[in-house]
């Protein structure tokens, strides 16, 4: 690899970590809408393919760490990832222990990072030999996956059901713009039905606000009152900022969690979360051993769920495969699932991108977290209103579905998160549903020849 | 319009109604008006030029319309 290529990564990264601290910092900015565009854009403009992955692999590592940061300082979530530590959050925030835990979560969040990136790629190699005789299989791997994703969680039976009518409804759009000739026979759309299923809950949730009853239930009489604390000058070094304890609980997590990278992040997360929380006796220790070992773990199944499907497998066969970094593996024109980075990029050109991009991001966030994490929350919470981070997600998705199919593709992708949103409010995940998309295919051409 | 001012708590913070539809109606065209400006046929660039139109959209609305927060730093005492 020569000097320009590195220049290029440095470049990517460098870019990856400015935008996504901002991004990162403003509450409710769902991981998978805004890595998703961005990523996509810099796909279809021709990014060289291992700038592209040095610039995702620094975008998730910034954006994981950054949004835990109004977690913890004000109790708002910064993205899904976020979401399950509120409750901890709030505890220790009520306590006056906000600027210690953002520390420990920093400290913890390298740690996450430099055990899953190692193992993440001892992992993938080991996979390697494998991965060409699983990709004939990618269809019947997408809809075990849905199966399996449904039968972990919470509402089994209820998943289950929803996977055959999710997928006619993808497929009926497919073939309703085929036989209308809006869009040709061998385009696939993907990227706006996705986009529709990631931002399903929050369009359910605006149009509920049409319903007189229903708006009533949503009202509110005061603003929010936030109070932020003031950030502490004490040591960086990180073995000094966790307990021996935290650093274990954080260190195990991400060891095992990157071997489970075929689950959902935020399943696990929760899941790994509360059984520390469980098992910690001390009350005054539980919330503090739960978000260190939490916010590790949003770094370690990102991590291992990109680079493992990615160098291993070239298929997006992981919940953040199939979503947020799901232009690295499909994007109309560009990279399809039989030629994309997967196939485009060497082996040492992985291990040697990887390791940049993930060093400098983690080193760069570790310091400004520790350092001004209070400054940058206040900055934003004061200047950054919510209603422009709804309209932002209510625009992107129209772009999206506009460009994939014009017109009538925006009333489609509002059927598709109507009813994926009400469906994922009542208990059916992102992970069954992205898996469903990507079985749509299958699923539906398999009954087709049952029912003739 | 007399429900003008009201306070409507959706994904995990508040929004005023009428700002709200305000931001949504501003942003699409701010969006739509970019990629429209795009040459036909070029995919990259319907794409950035609709991102740079949401960008363009998102900073109006943080312009415009303030958080619907109050925000008071507070010295903790550990």
């Amino acid at each position: 690899m020569d000097i320009q290529t590195i220049f290029i990564i440095v470049l990517a990264v460098l870019a990856a970590v400015v935008i996504y601290t901002v991004i990162g910092f403003i509450p409710g900015t769902d991981e998978t809408s805004v890595l998703m565009p961005v990523t996509l854009a810099l796909v279809l403009s021709g990014v060289q393919p291992i700038a592209v992955l040095s610039f995702f692999i620094a975008a998730i590592i910034t954006l994981n760490i950054t949004n835990t940061m109004p977690t913890a300082l004000v109790g708002l979530p910064g993205g899904v990832l976020s979401s399950p530590m509120i409750e901890h959050a709030i505890k220790l925030k009520n306590q006056g222990k906000s600027a210690m835990i953002i520390r420990k979560m920093a400290a913890s969040s390298l740690l996450g990072v430099l055990i899953s990136v190692p193992v993440s790629l001892v992992l993938a190699q080991l996979l390697v030999p494998y991965g060409r005789q699983i990709q004939p299989y990618a269809p019947y791997l997408f809809v075990s996956g849905a199966i399996f994703l449904s039968l972990i969680s919470k509402h089994k039976w209820l998943s289950l059901l929803s996977i055959i009518p999710m997928a006619i409804l993808f497929q009926s759009l497919r073939h309703l713009y085929w036989g209308l000739g809006v869009v040709p026979t061998n385009v696939n759309i993907t990227t706006s039905f996705f986009l529709g299923i990631t931002i399903g809950p929050l369009l359910v949730s605006l149009f509920q606000l049409l319903n007189h009853q229903q708006r009533k239930m949503m009202e509110k009489s005061e603003i929010n009152q936030i109070r932020i604390p003031k950030e502490s000058k004490l040591t960086l070094l990180p073995w000094k900022i966790l307990n021996k304890k935290e650093a274990a609980s954080a260190s195990i997590a991400s060891l095992i969690s990157s071997f489970l990278f075929v689950l959902s992040p935020v399943g696990l997360i929760i899941l790994f979360g509360e059984t520390v929380a469980n098992r910690t006796k001390n009350p005054e220790e539980k919330p503090i051993m739960s978000m260190t070992t939490m916010s590790a773990m949003a770094q370690s199944t990102y991590i291992s769920q990109v680079t493992i499907p990615l160098i291993a497998l070239g298929i997006p066969l992981s919940p953040v495969a199939i979503g947020p970094a799901s232009a690295l593996f499909n994007a109309t024109g560009v990279f399809t699932l039989e030629n994309n980075i997967h196939h485009m990029l060497t082996t040492p050109q992985f291990i040697i991108s990887i390791l940049i991009a993930s060093s400098i991001a983690i080193a760069i966030n570790y310091y400004v977290i520790s350092r001004y994490a209070s400054r940058i929350t206040h900055l934003i919470l004061s200047r950054i209103p919510h209603e422009a981070v709804l309209g932002l997600f209510v625009a992107l998705i129209l772009l999206l579905a506009f460009m994939d199919a014009g017109i009538i593709n925006i009333f489609g992708v509002l059927l598709i998160g109507i009813t994926c949103g009400t469906l994922n409010k009542m208990g059916v995940n992102y992970g069954v549903q992205f898996m469903t998309l990507y079985a749509a295919t299958f699923i539906v051409s398999t009954l087709a020849g049952w029912s003739m | 319009m007399k429900k003008k001012s009201t306070l409507i708590e959706i994904w995990g913070d508040i929004v005023l109604l009428h700002h709200l539809v305000i931001a949504i109606v501003i942003i699409s065209i701010t969006t739509m008006i970019g990629h429209l400006q795009a040459p036909a046929n070029s995919r990259p660039l319907g794409l950035l030029f609709g991102l740079s139109g949401a960008l363009i959209g998102f900073a109006i609305i943080t312009f415009i319309f303030r958080p619907k927060r109050t925000i008071q730093v507070v010295e903790e005492e550990v």
